[in-house]
Parts: C-alpha cells; structure tokens; sequence
C-alpha cells in the first residue's frame, strides 16, 4: 500500500478528532486545539482539513443533534476511521523513528 | 453573508458549517461584543471561501434531460386539451399574426426583387431628365433621341446605350388582327444591356437589321399556337410596314419594371417614325438606359451634365431650365416616380409601411400569447409549485416554458404557413402580384420563419416564465394564488399596447379611406359626368365637322367638343412663350403646357370661363391668332390685365380673349400647370360626347354607329370621364385595401386577446361575481364589473395612440399636393369603433359569466 503522509494540521486536526473522541464538531475541535496547543485554528482552514480527510478516508462523519445556539443547524460530529488511525500510527511511527536516530551528540551541543 | 455563504458552500457541508458560523458568532458575541462578532464572522466566511468547500460548479446529478423534455411536451398536450379555448385562441392568434407576417414579407421580398434578374444591373442607369417649371424641377422618365445620342458620344463611360420607345400597333397574322399595346421599339444591343432569356434565335444578331421584331413565348402562341415561330412575317397597321420574328424570348417576369410583348429593331424605326423624332432634341419620347463600365461613378457623371447640356442642347434647353440625372436600375421600382414611367411603380413608402405593420400584428399577437399564458399561469401556479418540490430549478422551468412556448410558435408558424399557402392566389389577386407559391419553400421564407420561432419563442416564453418561477411553492400548493401585482401591470400595459396600435390603424385605414374618397370625389372644376371620352384614331380629321353634326343629330347626345389630348391624363405638349409685359428670361426659359381644343370642348367638359369668352367658328383669327389661359397660366405671367395681352408662341402673337377657371386636366397627384389654349381643327384626337342621364345604352350605340362610318379599321372602344378619373388613383385603393386587410387581420388579433383574458377574468371572478349576486347584483352590474377595466385600458390607449397617429399620418398627407385634411371626428370614431368591438368581444364572455348560476361558483367551498 502507498504511504500517505499527513500534513501537520491534518495530524493534529486528527489527533484532536481523536481525543474528542465522539463529540468532535466543528467548534469543539477549535476550542480544544485552542486550550491544548494555544493555537488559534479558523474555522475555514478547518473545515476544508476535516472535508480533505473525510474524503480519503481519515475520517467519518453523521449528523447529531440541532442547538439553538446553532440556529437550529445540526452538528456534524467527526470520529476517526481505523484507516485514520492507521495513517496516524504511521505517522507516529516515522517521528518516534526519527527521534530515536538522532545521535545524542546532537542535542549535547545545542546545550 | 450568510446567503453568500450559503450560494458558494457544497450543499453536503452547507447545513453544519453554517451551525458551527452561528456557533463561534454566538459565542464571540457574548465574549467581545456583537460588531466585533461580525467582522469575525465575515472573515470566518471568506476563509471558507477555498477549494474544499465550494461547491463544483457543475450540476450536482445529471438529470435525464431527454425525460423531462418528454414530460413537457406531455404537460404541453395536456395543457392544451384541457383549456382547448385558450390555448385555439392562443395558437390562432399567433397564426393570423404570422401570417400576416409571411404575407407582407412575400410582398416586401417581391418588391426588392424587381429587376435584379439583369446580369449587370448594377451598372445600368436609366437617364431621365427635369424641366424647370414654376420655380420646381418636374422630372421625367424620358429624353429625346438626339440626347441619348449626344450622350453616347460625349461620355466614354457609356459602354452601351438603349433607348427604348412604346407604341401601339395592330398586328395581322393570317386571320388574326389584334392591339397590341406592349410593343416598344429597341435597339440591337438591348438584349444584351438586359438580361431576358431567349429561347430561340441569336441574342447579338435577332434586332440587327430593319423590320425585325423578337416576341415572347406567349405571343408566339397567341399568334401561331404550335408552329415554330421564326420567320414568321407579321403586317403591322394594315400593311403600313412588316416585320419578321428573328427570336423568341421568355415572357418578362414580374419583378421587371417594364414589360414588352414586342421588341421591334430601332432599324425599323428609322424608317417609320416621323423625321422629327430623331432630330427633335425637345421631343422626349425615349426611354434612355446606359450600361457605364466597371468602377462607374454616376456623381461624376452627374456632375458633368450641365456642362454637356449648355454645350450641346443649346438650341432649346439652358442648364438653368433643363437637367439630366442618372437613376440606378435597381432603384428605379421603389423609388422612382416620374413623369411618363414605363409602368407604375412601387412605392418604397408602402414597404415601411407595410413592414411596421406586420411587426406591429406580431407584437399584438405576442402580446396576446404572454397575457394568456400568464393570466392562465395562475392555474398552473400548483404545477409549478409541484415541480419546485420536487427538485426542479430555475433552469428546468426556463426549459419548461420556452420549450412550451417554442412548441406553440413551431405549430403556429406551420399552420400559418399552410394557410398562406392557402390564401396567396387571393392575396395575388388582391395586391396586384404574381408570388407563385414555391417562393414559400425558398431560403428566405424558411431563414424568416425560423428567425420568427426564436424570436417569438424567446419573447412569448420568458416572461411567462418570469411570472410563474416566481411563486413560492408553499404559497401555491397551500392554495394561496396572489399573483405579483407586477405582472398585472405589465398585463395592463400589454393591453394598453395592444388597444394603441389596432386604434392607431384603425385612424390610419379611415384617413387612408378619405384621402382615396377625396382623389375621386374632388371638384375638378369640370363635369366629368355623363361624358364619354372616344379616340379618334384613323377618322379623317377633315370630316370632323361632320362627324359632330352627325353625333348631335341624336337628342340624347347634348355637346360635342374635341381635344388633342385624353382627359383626364398626361398633358404632354409644352411650349415656351414670350409675352406682353413680361421680360424675357433666357435663364428660366419658363414653358407652359398647351393643349389643342375646338370651341365646343370646353361646352362639353363645363369649364367655367372668369373672363372673356371662349374660341369662335366665326371669328375666322381665333385659329391662329388667339389663345384662351387657365388661372394658374396668368399667375405665371403675373398679368394684372389679361384680356387683351398678346402671348407670342413661336412666331406668332395671340391675344388672350378668354380665361378660364383651373380645372384639373390631370391626375390630383399634380399640381395644375400653367395651360395654354389654342383653337385648331386638324390636331385632334378625342372626342368628348355628353349625353343625356337616361337610356345610356342607346346614346352609346348612336356614337357607335357614327364612329364606324367614319373609322376605318378600328373597333370601336370608349371610356366614361369619371371612370377613367377614378382609375387614376387604382394605385392608392390597391394600398388602401392592403391595409384594410392587414388592420382587421390585427383588430382581430386584438380581440381575441381581450376576450381571452375577459373569460379568463370571468373565471377567477366566479366566486366574486357569485356573492355578488347573491347580493343582489344586476347581471348589467357584473358584466360591467368585468368589461370596464378594459373601457378604461382602452381609453388610456386611445389618448396615448391619437397624437403619434396624427403626426404619422400627417406626414403620409403632406405627400400629396390636393389632400384632405385629417378631422378630428375620424379619432372619435375610431375609439368609439375600437371600444364596440372590445364590448361586443369581451361583451359575450361577461355576460355569460354574469348570468351563470352563482351556486356553481359558491357550492365548491
């Protein structure tokens, strides 16, 4: 199978997805890259990430509930597929692969 | 914003993003305020503004398009079957509109055509000629014979040069002896100036020669049935001279503006026409073509004339009271109206004319085809509701209803070609042409239907379309129909539209009307009734005394007088004159028309003398020493005196002894020239015989008796004076009945429409028009409730139409010289004409629904 990479957004968008776990929607995921990350995402360049990795198969999604907050729109709650979560395993993967082979001398001389 | 949003979003993400914007603004709004809010929101949007989200431009599902045209075509039918009376009225309209149409662009096409069938048309000129009288230029179609052959020499740009002159000739073949009047002497080269097929003999060779002559094709069977015609030896006026068939040519087509039977060699002439007639440079009897080489320039031409005619034709004319100009070939049909034209011509006027009112019975028919289907698209508003439910666009229903409408035109134009071809031998008859059917299948008959479907497709189907994508489905299938009042409006305007231009023909058919009934009926200072105008022809002019006597012999015959000319008609003698008192002017060379009479003429014809007294047998020097003037001659002279004043013509003074009151010798479409009368007793050729009111038929059988005792050879033929006046203006009553036709073809169009959308009106109005009588209405009350908003548009309309059909049909008088003058009553008329028919039409319909039982408008509910 061809490797996919994930773009860092799409890893995080993801991740957070992932950490949601069940109630992530469009809002939720800003204000938990927010509090986690302190990282301002907006909404435009979120939706296109979630629409992008819906498409390949990152992620799936189905309607919940209507708030009124929402002026009677539906939330559409996003879960990871296990393909997502193949992708981000493999992301993981190649980092840890990574860190693990950076001689230690490396970092000794940045201190 | 949001619609923004809501237009460019994918409409699979549409619904959550949209929630997640209300979400974020919400709560910022609460954090930091509603206006910041907003500038975040706007920015939230235009971010969303990218790739991933907007939606594709193309349609999301490929509908089956060939289905659902299927389904139109279905609805159509159903449509059309199910409102039968509207949908006729609808379909008719459009084929009485189109049809008239067809008809008018048949009339114009043929009228373009004329003479485009020579080779080299557009290098052939006419050269005619114009005479200085009374300070105007008056043009003329002829020149004389030794113009044109001064012009052949001076000018290297004439390649070829033909004159052409008419005659009138008895042909003897064997047993057969007929008039012929198409018969005009050519020569050799004009059949190659013009282009008329020849079906034998040479075209360089057949008028080469004396005492050839070239016939048609019907001719040749008029004179010899199936015998070959070559060689063939006709006697012409009893054996005065013979010519020889050297060729035989198609008969000339219609769209020709001259038509000749026979074309005898300018040879032949040469030897039978009086001498004077070749050396004459006064006497215009020829009709003068000239075929101009390539990269021809008629202005320069042109500009050469004066010069050429103070050089060469100084013995009579001055560039100051002589012109010659050039008309191109092609123009000559439409646009040339001259004196002594071979034929009469078209009038380029009446093709405007014509065409402004086929487009206008195409816009009522138009009109008629939206009002309809918008009145009925109320009814149709839940079909439309329905469709929106069920997913159809605004695409769909644009698709809908043009391929609706450009069903109906496509019918309509087949009908109408149909009834076309139907009507065309009466339209022929009616119109003076000769369009053969098969013209209906040409290119440009079908180029002109085909862009009449789209026009009329595109203009007829949107704006119902307009009207009916605009209702909101829930409104309609809730049962609500409110139509946009817009709609009405522009209904009203229609209508008003509609009422405008059938008024406005109307005015225009009636002062047509009485401008044709003011031509025939003008006082033209004579009597013309009762009085038989007889040629002379080859009566011996010395017996004319006894002719006379012989004539009155009979009770019933009241007066006798004689002229050399035919009235009414062309008065085409013209002099130049010196005259007491007046100085002479070499520049203006001013003429004056002279007629030859004898003392009984102006007994006959009841001219009224002011002054003076009229000619005299006895007084033996009035032949040659007197002249009697008409009013506008002594106008010219600008004599305070007349009776008494000399006037010398040629050589010789005359006194004036008599004046009489202008009387039109000819036709109203000319002013009355300055005449000149001059007593004689040999240059005679009518004769004028006023008889007694009753027993015609035995007055006319003595005249007839007393002409074949003197008339050698010829049949007797005569003319009434009134019958022959009133055939001068056949051309006017030809146009006149045009468009009387066409008018009632578009006043019915008119009404159709109006009664369509009465009973269109009385429908949605039953339940109104129930309760109303239930409440006691009268049924006079009801019809009146639907009838007077037309009365209204009507009225409005007539208002609008009255000043721009004065100014129209004004302009249309002023090109006549005698003309009646447009009354104000004709308006009146007109309106209260348009508003009988819009009453009686809608009339019908409202009443009827007035008197229908109101519990079957009520029970319903």
């Amino acid at each position: 199978m061809k490797r996919r990479y994930l773009g860092e957004l799409e890893e995080i968008v993801l991740l957070t997805v992932a950490v949601l776990h069940g109630k992530a929607y469009g809002v939720a995921i800003i204000n938990e890259i927010e509090a986690r990350m302190n990282r301002k995402v907006g909404l435009g360049a979120l939706q296109t990430v979630l629409r992008r990795m819906e498409k390949k198969g990152y992620l799936e999604s189905q309607f919940g509930e209507a708030t009124k907050v929402r002026g009677g729109k539906r939330k559409r709650y996003f879960t990871v597929t296990s393909f997502g979560k193949k992708a981000l395993e493999q992301t993981k993967d190649v980092r840890l692969g990574l860190w693990e082979a950076i001689p230690k001398i490396a970092f000794d001389t940045w201190k | 914003m949001l619609r923004f949003f809501r237009w460019f979003c994918h409409p699979e993400c549409r619904e959550d993003i949209e929630g997640d914007l209300k979400e974020i603004f919400f709560y910022k709004a609460d954090q930091i305020g509603v206006g910041k809010a907003k500038w975040l929101f706007v920015r939230d949007v235009l971010f969303l503004f990218r790739p991933g989200i907007i939606r594709p431009i193309q349609k999301l599902y490929i509908l089956n398009h060939q289905s659902m045209f299927k389904n139109y075509l279905k609805v159509t039918f159903r449509i059309f079957r199910k409102e039968k009376v509207f949908s006729l009225i609808n379909l008719f309209g459009l084929v009485l509109g189109f049809t008239c149409c067809l008809l008018i662009f048949l009339f114009v096409q043929d009228e373009l055509s004329y003479d485009k069938f020579h080779k080299d048309g557009d290098r052939i000129y006419r050269v005619a000629s114009a005479y200085m009288r009374e300070g105007r230029w008056e043009p003329y179609a002829t020149n004389s014979w030794p113009t044109a052959e001064l012009l052949k020499t001076n000018f290297s740009e004439i390649e070829e040069l033909v004159r052409i002159r008419r005659r009138q000739d008895i042909v003897e073949y064997k047993e057969k002896r007929i008039s012929e009047e198409r018969v005009a002497t050519v020569e050799e080269n004009f059949l190659e100036v013009f282009s008329f097929e020849l079906v034998a003999g040479n075209r360089q060779e057949a008028l080469k020669g004396s005492n050839k002559v070239v016939i048609t094709e019907s001719i040749a069977r008029k004179y010899f049935e199936n015998e070959d015609p070559i060689g063939k030896i006709f006697k012409i006026n009893d054996d005065q001279f013979q010519l020889m068939v050297t060729g035989v040519m198609k008969d000339m087509p219609p769209n020709s503006h001259f038509h000749f039977d026979f074309l005898i060699s300018g040879e032949t002439a040469r030897s039978i026409a009086p001498e004077a007639l070749f050396t004459n440079v006064g006497f215009d009897s020829q009709w003068v073509y000239i075929k101009a080489s390539k990269n021809f320039d008629p202005g320069l031409m042109e500009a050469e004339f004066p010069r050429f005619i103070d050089d060469h034709l100084s013995a009579i004319f001055t560039s100051a009271n002589f012109k010659l100009f050039l008309q191109p070939l092609l123009d000559i049909h439409l646009k040339s109206d001259l004196g002594l034209e071979i034929e009469a011509n078209g009038n380029i006027d009446h093709l405007y004319i014509f065409s402004v009112i086929a487009i206008f019975t195409l816009l009522i028919a138009c009109i008629n085809y939206m009002n309809l289907t918008t009145a009925r698209s109320v009814r149709r508003a839940r079909e439309v509701g329905m469709r929106k439910v069920l997913g159809a666009g605004q695409s769909h229903l644009v698709n809908q209803f043009l391929s609706e409408s450009f069903l109906m035109t496509f019918l309509a134009i087949l009908f109408s070609l149909a009834l076309t071809f139907l009507v065309l031998p009466v339209f022929n008859a009616f119109s003076g042409k000769e369009i053969s059917r098969g013209f209906l299948f040409s290119y440009e008959v079908v180029a002109a239907a085909i862009i009449l479907l789209v026009a009329v497709g595109l203009l007829a189907g949107t704006y119902p379309y307009f009207i009916l994508s605009s209702f909101k489905p829930l409104n309609t299938l809730k049962g609500r129909y409110i139509s946009g009042n817009s709609g009405v409006m522009l209904r009203k305007g229609l209508v008003i539209l509609q009422f405008g231009i059938s008024i406005g023909l109307i005015i225009a058919t009636g002062i047509t009307y009485r401008q044709l009934q003011f031509l025939r009926n003008k006082d033209l200072g004579i009597n013309k009734d009762l009085l038989v105008a007889v040629p002379m022809r080859t009566m011996e002019r010395s017996q004319l005394e006894t002719v006379k006597n012989d004539l009155l012999t009979n009770a019933a015959i009241k007066s006798v007088g004689t002229c050399n000319m035919k009235l009414p008609g062309w008065i085409s003698n013209s002099t130049y004159y010196e005259a007491e008192g007046v100085p002479i002017d070499q520049e203006a060379r001013k003429s004056m028309k002279i007629i030859r009479v004898d003392p009984e003429f102006f007994e006959s014809i009841e001219g009224e003398f002011i002054a003076g007294r009229n000619f005299s047998k006895s007084i033996t020097t009035d032949m040659s020493e007197a002249v009697i003037l008409n009013e506008a001659a002594v106008n010219q002279l600008g004599w305070q005196e007349p009776i008494g004043s000399w006037l010398k013509l040629g050589r010789r003074k005359r006194t004036t002894i008599g004046i009489v009151k202008d009387f039109h010798f000819e036709s109203l479409h000319r002013r009355i020239p300055p005449t000149i009368f001059v007593l004689s007793d040999s240059f005679l050729n009518w004769i004028y015989v006023k008889i007694a009111p009753d027993n015609i038929p035995t007055s006319l059988a003595h005249i007839e008796k007393v002409y074949s005792k003197f008339v050698r050879d010829r049949d007797f033929i005569y003319s009434f004076v009134d019958e022959d006046v009133r055939n001068q203006y056949n051309a006017e009553d030809k146009f006149m009945k045009i468009f009387i036709i066409f008018t009632l073809l578009a006043v019915a169009i008119a009404c159709l429409g109006i009664f369509g959308l009465v009973s269109f009106m009385a429908e949605r109005k039953s339940k109104e028009i129930g309760i109303r009588k239930v409440l006691g209405a009268s049924v006079g009350g009801v019809s009146f409730l639907l009838i007077k908003e037309f009365i209204l548009l009507l009225l409005v309309a007539s208002t609008i139409s009255w000043p721009f059909t004065y100014y129209f049909m004004n302009g249309w008088l002023t090109e006549f010289i005698y003309r009646t003058s447009i009354s104000i009553d004709l308006f009146f008329v007109a309106t209260l004409l348009a508003l009988l028919i819009a009453i009686c039409s809608t009339g019908v319909k409202a009443l009827a629904a007035a008197l229908a039982n109101p519990i079957n408008a009520l029970r319903e509910e």
